[in-house]
């Protein structure tokens, strides 16, 4: 405050004097944001992000393009455009992409120029995938083989046009975490850390407490510190703490530092800062905290928050107080092992999640029943569809199962098979599961044509059988088995088994070609029971 | 009683070799019928093409990955044709129940109000008390985050009410050599059909639910209830993402001292493949179709909710109350699920085996393909039954290929998992062998390169980086089996008890069947 009012005399007194016009030059300051971690200090870890839903009140094509802008202002694409010009500005800037559904629709519209810039921003270590799946899934009406599929779908594309492979879980706002999240989609992948956001408000204050937001969590009990993994629960959300957001409308106060203007706040501001590092650190184990920068679809214009973090590191750390530095949640990961610190046990799960007494968030256990079960079915079909896929081999031109691959990664998403989506977008996932199921019906349809059809006579001319399935069956419907049998036309049907053993079941299908007379008789329950 | 006795001109069913096998013919029920009629119109825009009047049900047996062949004809006088099923309603008996199922499972069920009573397996010996019913919850309205709704996220029941069966007949029974089945009409939304298959030693409840009603001005959240007697002194077990079973006590948190507020709905936890109980005699376990939320909120007791339809948004950020709709062109209704859950008791220590094994059957359904052609034709131009893996050979009971999958380069992209925790099952909880070789019969192995999970680097590399972590207080590191590096020339794969291990194997040749 003191600070203040003596520039608020000088300016004033400059502009009585006239001096303005003669003495005072524009200035352009060179902020330093250089710095690394500084072993001492309390290290406050700035991690840009944006948290990109792959649908919730928007589809994810809607949320990708900007479309849809009455229900919420959010396109991915000025995100991710403005990200890459904000990170090319300066080589200090780092940023956490999470969303590979998103990146890679953003990604196959690059020209090869840009797309070599952005290998660069990643070989750099600038520009970093986190969590790297798809989607960021969700953790309870989610099966782990469907976890493992879209996890790997996103992998392998960054593998493939990167070369990288993501070392960080970022799980920041799925509605309670689960145990095969953090041994199976965390250990077992080869990650170093898990983060995110949401836990029960009782265990956090408990947590907060006992400085136990970041444990050792082992969550299989047969692998158990075979399949152990350092996990981070943020103190309060995955925003950054109040006051720090730089969204354009946010209201947040930015650093103004420009002698020239009114309201300059440098010191204020870096006491706010430091105010609020020091507040996590006293909930956090060692000297390095981590703070979130971003929310949901925020950085659509990556600059505007870009601007402030530059100077706030370059100001705090004139302070000294505390060292601030971009980073990322990676960089976090090893200052924390680094530390040499002893962290607390976690085994079992994080649910159910309530964020306050009477908000537990157990229903969305079984919302929207009918995706979940939508889902559950195409998962398994997908799995026999890829078995049957290998068996004849792909096609680079014919039909693939691809789509339905994309089309189940994206309903793994936390507002997807959860349930928690808008009536229009939970739609939209149905739609792209039944398209990617047409497309997948014609693989295994020319697979089993194929396979039934090896022992072929030459003669035989259409000895490849147009196979047709029944996606319908639930309801009791199936036109080829309801169709009429002569003696020229039997059924055939093939009952293919996914399994790696042989298994009896019983096939049930809807008939109709019966001529048949009903005669109702009266027999004796107690007869009929014998 | 009446029986509905039907004769008629019937259908045949052969097997893969050409053999005639036993089928039987279940008439479609009146609820499968409007069900049937609605959702082909809501699905397809148009009327159903044709005319199912039956359920046709017959045993089939597959070999692993790979496929049989069934035939169905019209029956020649000369044939055994497909039985049809006999229908009856319960209307009387000495001892006021009546019992279904014809192999080793029976269920007793009341004449009087159609319920079930009595869970019997004449092959183990298991005879238990056993009940289903159905209840709902009515949803609380809330408007904010104060007054909390029940919503899309949040379930906050504002009290329990019983269904109870409406209408004087509840109850009709299908009987025949392959299933018996059960059909109870709860009231205009709310129908369930119950299948005891011979073969098979679990009950299998398929749920009609819908439209609920809401005319009262409350959401509802509709769930089922199997109540047995067993004494499970608050402890229940639910699986974590259809994997490892988690053991959850009623009231309590592992981590601190619960402050109770929601006694209901914070005993719920996500089930994607099963829940289950036991006493010191029995388990009682309940597999899904699908992600459900459920409970065990008395001892003994199992609850699954299956439906829900609220009419508050419940102040989340997605701005609209939970209350999905199925059209007709404009003409809209709540919407109407069918789903199945499945219901095993076992003596104490065998319920593992059927989770894990009938586990993997509900999730890889076999898949049915269709076409028609007259049937020696068929026969004797076509392979009938085909098995991708070595005839001599089967996975383990407790191995399941849970991804079989070519990468773009013709290489193939292998997972295996094993199906067992440490110490869950007697006989299966054990490290066990994949032969390699026998998978992949027709065609030469070059090299197999083990990967992490994700399939983006190889697991060495992953096991040589991973940090090692200091834990608070814990002295003995108890010592975890895992398989060993897989042998080049041997080419066997061993799994420890739920390990996952991914592969991608390399052939000499991309050489598919085709060639
Ligand atoms: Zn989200």
């Amino acid at each position: 405050m003191q600070m203040q009012i003596e520039k608020l005399i000088f300016t004033v007194a400059a502009i009585f004097a006239g001096l303005w016009l003669t003495h005072v030059e524009p200035k352009y300051i060179e902020y330093n944001t250089t710095s690394g971690i500084v072993p001492d200090k309390i290290n406050v870890h700035l991690v840009p992000h944006s948290h990109d839903d792959v649908g919730w009140l928007k589809t994810v094509d809607q949320y990708f393009v900007g479309a849809n802008n009455s229900i919420r202002g959010a396109c991915v694409q000025n995100v991710l455009d403005s990200v890459i010009a904000a990170l090319l500005d300066d080589k200090n800037r780092k940023f956490i992409y999470v969303e590979m559904a998103f990146f890679q629709r953003w990604w196959r519209q690059q020209s090869e120029t840009l797309k070599a810039k952005v290998k660069d921003l990643v070989n750099s270590g600038q520009l970093e995938f986190i969590n790297g799946g798809m989607c960021m899934h969700d953790e309870a009406a989610t099966h782990y083989i469907d976890l493992i599929d879209q996890t790997t779908l996103g992998h392998r594309f960054i593998e493939h046009e990167f070369g990288q492979k993501p070392r960080v879980g970022w799980q920041i706002d799925p509605f309670g975490h689960s145990a095969v999240q953090a041994y199976l989609l965390g250990a077992e992948l080869g990650f170093d850390s898990l983060f995110f956001a949401r836990i029960d408000y009782q265990d956090r204050a408990k947590r907060k407490d006992k400085k136990a937001l970041e444990v050792i969590w082992r969550g299989s009990r047969s692998l158990s510190s075979s399949s152990q993994l350092f996990t981070g629960i943020f103190p309060i959300h995955y925003e950054p703490p109040d006051g720090f957001t730089f969204e354009i409308n946010d209201v947040s106060p930015p650093i103004q530092d420009d002698d020239l203007l009114f309201d300059y706040n440098v010191e204020q501001r870096v006491n706010d800062f430091v105010a609020a590092a020091l507040q996590q650190a006293n909930v956090t184990r060692t000297n390095h905290i981590m703070w979130t920068m971003g929310t949901d679809f925020r950085y659509q214009y990556a600059v505007s928050w870009f601007r402030q973090m530059d100077k706030f590191i370059h100001y705090v750390n004139m302070d000294g107080r505390v060292n601030a530095l971009y980073s990322t949640p990676s960089i976090y990961t090893d200052a924390k092992h680094a530390a040499n610190e002893q962290w607390p046990l976690k085994t079992g799960d994080f649910f159910p999640y309530a964020d306050r007494e009477n908000a537990y968030w157990t229903g969305y256990f079984t919302s929207r029943p009918t995706l979940k079960g939508y889902v559950r079915e195409m998962s398994g079909y997908f799995l026999a569809a890829r078995q049957l896929e290998f068996f004849k081999g792909r096609n680079s031109s014919g039909p693939s199962t691809d789509a339905l691959a994309d089309a189940l990664a994206i309903a793994q998403h936390h507002d997807a098979v959860s349930g928690t989506e808008r009536q229009h977008v939970a739609s939209d996932y149905a739609l792209r599961l039944s398209i990617g199921y047409r497309e997948a019906e014609k693989v295994v349809a020319s697979s089993l044509a194929l396979l039934t059809g090896l022992r072929l006579n030459a003669t035989y001319e259409d000895s490849v059988p147009e196979f047709q399935q029944c996606p319908l069956l639930n309801i009791s419907y199936c036109p080829p088995s309801e169709a009429n049998l002569t003696d020229e036309k039997s059924l055939i049907i093939i009952a293919y088994n996914p399994l790696g053993w042989k298994r009896k079941e019983i096939i049930r299908i809807p008939v109709s070609t019966l001529t048949y007379s009903l005669n109702r008789v009266n027999i004796s329950y107690i007869t009929n029971r014998s | 009683m009446t029986l509905d006795h039907v004769s008629s001109e019937c259908l045949i069913v052969l097997d893969s070799t050409g053999k005639e096998i036993e089928s039987q013919l279940l008439p479609l029920s009146n609820v499968s019928l409007r069900t049937r009629h609605y959702h082909v119109k809501v699905n397809l825009g148009r009327s159903a093409s044709s005319l199912a009047r039956y359920w046709l049900a017959f045993s089939a047996t597959v070999p692993p990955l790979g496929f049989s062949t069934y035939v169905v004809s019209s029956a020649k006088r000369t044939e055994s044709s497909s039985v049809i099923s006999t229908q009856f309603t319960p209307e009387e008996s000495i001892d006021n129940t009546f019992e279904v199922g014809q192999g080793n499972l029976k269920l007793l069920y009341t004449v009087d109000e159609g319920k079930l009573t009595r869970y019997i397996n004449n092959r183990n010996s298991v005879a238990a008390y056993a009940e289903q019913s159905y209840s709902y919850y009515s949803g609380y309205n809330g408007t904010d985050r104060v007054f909390q709704a029940s919503g899309a996220y949040v379930f906050r029941p504002n009290g329990t009410f019983p269904i109870k069966p409406e209408g004087q007949v509840p109850l009709t029974v299908l009987r025949g050599p392959i299933l018996d089945e059960v059909h109870h009409q709860l009231n205009t939304w709310l129908h369930q059909v119950t299948r005891v298959y011979k073969e098979k030693e679990h009950a299998e409840v398929e749920f009609t639910i819908g439209p609920i009603p809401v005319d009262d001005g409350f959401g509802k959240e509709i769930t089922a209830q199997i109540k047995t007697s067993l004494n499970t002194n608050e402890t229940f077990y639910t699986d974590s993402n259809g994997r490892d079973f988690i053991k959850r006590i009623r009231d309590h948190r592992s981590d601190w001292d619960l402050e109770i507020h929601q006694p209901i709905a914070g005993n719920y936890y996500p089930i994607n493949l099963g829940i289950y109980l036991e006493d010191g005699n029995m388990e009682v376990s309940v597999l899904v179709d699908r992600a459900v939320g459920g409970s065990s909120l008395v001892d003994g007791q199992i609850e699954l909710m299956l439906h829900r339809r609220l009419l508050n948004d419940d102040a989340r950020g997605v701005g609209e109350a939970l209350n999905e709709e199925v059209c007709v062109f404009d003409n809209c209704k709540g919407l109407t699920i069918q789903g199945k859950f499945f219901l095993r008791i076992d003596p104490r220590g065998e319920g593992a085996k059927w989770r894990r094994t009938f586990g993997q059957e509900v999730y890889s359904p076999l898949l049915l393909a269709f076409s028609e052609e007259e049937r020696d034709k068929w026969m004797s131009s076509h392979i009938t039954t085909f098995s991708a893996i070595d005839p001599s050979y089967t996975l383990p009971n407790n191995i399941a290929v849970i991804t079989l999958q070519e990468l773009e380069s013709g290489k193939a992209l292998l997972r295996l998992a094993h199906l067992y925790e440490v110490g869950e099952d007697k006989d299966y909880s054990v490290l066990t062998s994949v032969e390699l070789k026998k998978l992949f019969p027709d065609k030469k192995i070059i090299k197999v390169t083990e990967m992490n999970l994700s399939a983006n680097q190889e697991r060495r590399e992953v096991e040589k980086k991973r940090l090692d972590w200091k834990v608070e207080g814990t002295t003995e590191e108890v010592s975890v089996v895992k398989g060993g590096v897989v042998d080049p020339v041997k080419l066997v794969v061993e799994l420890a008890p739920m390990e996952i291990r991914t592969f991608v194997i390399e052939f000499d040749h991309l050489k598919t069947f085709a060639s």
